[in-house]
């Protein structure tokens, strides 16, 4: 064991054994999706895991989830690798969206009791949740498109 | 029924010591420098097989003086441990500073409840780079760590070697004057060590993962100029 703080990923193979290990003896599976700022190469790298515990990097974006076909669409569709911060949570919160229109296990925005996804911000100052009065506002706006639009995207990805 | 006689420890500690240092004195000496660009190794040793340095992982090397079937378990279990922690998490989290530990751990636990201490000094050597710093780690045999700043020396001749090369070594220089002056503090003012008795290893950035360089004797040669 090092004595000092391990690296990202350090942690994401660390992770591997447990899930395999939990998979294999236990009914509840469980696949996580780990994603941190690496500190050592100043970048943001995100981790998959199979339900064998195989771990993947991915140089994009990746999705986990019942809902995950959909959201993964709406990210194929509209990821670009300069994508800024406010793009990025744009698009995550439309491919969540997705998810939660199109698959009925999948949550999503519930505007009647203010229940909404949660978006966190991952980079060198650490990990930050994103303010709820600003997710819910980035909803509503999705919402408000597509109740004009008929409940489809209708032509561009939005 | 068996008597157990009273062992003042500091006597016992003692006596300990006393042996440990004589094992070790017997043998011949290994200096470790850094250089502008890495870290080399020279050590007095006429066999060519049995070797007193070697490579530990992507960015470490280790080397041992003392009684060879010692040091060279030392290193084994070192090698495994590296390999172990790279593999379980990750190549970039094998660090020289653990890997001291654990060599210090092990030899301070023999120290105190063996049946007679491991006649062995260690160094661990670690490469820098973006992550991590260039450093060398000196393990003794009761198990304390020393962190040495710009060069290492190990075995019973230590202090003598040490005043020879402080008086060289104030700044990096480049490889070939650091082996020269490793090989000039090891075999003192008047004596010439012959090329083919001298083991000499580098850790080195060349562009790949490993950075473990043994230098043969025509390199060695040609660095001595």
């Amino acid at each position: 064991m090092t004595d000092t703080s391990l690296s990202l990923e350090g942690k994401a193979n660390y992770l591997s054994p447990i899930i395999q290990n939990n998979n294999l003896t236990t009914p509840l599976t469980v696949m996580p999706l780990l994603a941190g700022w690496d500190t050592s190469h100043k970048v943001g790298r995100i981790f998959e895991f199979d339900g064998a515990g195989g771990c993947y990097e991915r140089s994009d974006f990746a999705t986990i989830g019942s809902g995950s076909p959909f959201a993964e669409s709406a990210l194929r569709l509209g990821f670009r690798s300069d994508l800024d911060l406010e793009a990025a949570l744009e698009l995550g919160a439309l491919a969540l969206y997705e998810a939660g229109d199109n698959d009925p296990s999948t949550g999503g925005p519930d505007f009647v009791r203010g229940l909404f996804p949660m978006m966190v911000i991952i980079n060198e100052d650490g990990f930050q949740e994103v303010a709820v009065d600003a997710v819910a506002a980035r909803f509503k706006t999705i919402n408000d498109r597509r109740t004009t639009s008929g409940g489809i995207a209708g032509g561009t990805l939005r | 029924m068996s008597n157990y006689f009273y062992v003042n420890p500091e006597q016992l500690t003692k006596d300990r010591a006393e042996f440990a240092q004589k094992g070790i004195a017997r043998g011949r000496s290994i200096v470790a420098a850094i250089y502008e660009t890495g870290v080399v190794m020279v050590a007095e040793n006429p066999s060519a097989s049995l070797n007193k340095i070697s490579e530990v992982y992507d960015r470490l090397a280790f080397a041992g003086v003392g009684k060879y079937n010692e040091f060279d378990r030392l290193k084994e279990a070192g090698i495994r441990w590296a390999d172990g922690t790279g593999y379980t998490y990750s190549r970039e989290d094998v660090d020289a500073r653990a890997l001291a530990n654990y060599f210090a751990q092990y030899l301070g636990q023999v120290f105190s409840e063996g049946q007679k201490p491991l006649e062995v000094e260690v160094l661990v050597a670690q490469l820098g780079n973006n992550i991590r710093p260039t450093k060398l780690y000196r393990v003794g045999y009761e198990g304390t760590i020393t962190d040495e700043p710009m060069f290492a020396v190990l075995g019973g001749d230590a202090e003598t070697i040490k005043g020879r090369f402080a008086a060289s070594e104030t700044e990096l220089k480049p490889l070939s004057q650091t082996l020269k002056d490793c090989v000039s503090a090891i075999s003192g003012p008047e004596r010439t060590i012959p090329v083919s008795d001298l083991e000499a290893c580098i850790l080195e950035d060349r562009g790949a993962r490993r950075t473990f360089i043994r230098l043969n004797d025509e390199q060695v040669s040609e660095l001595l100029g």
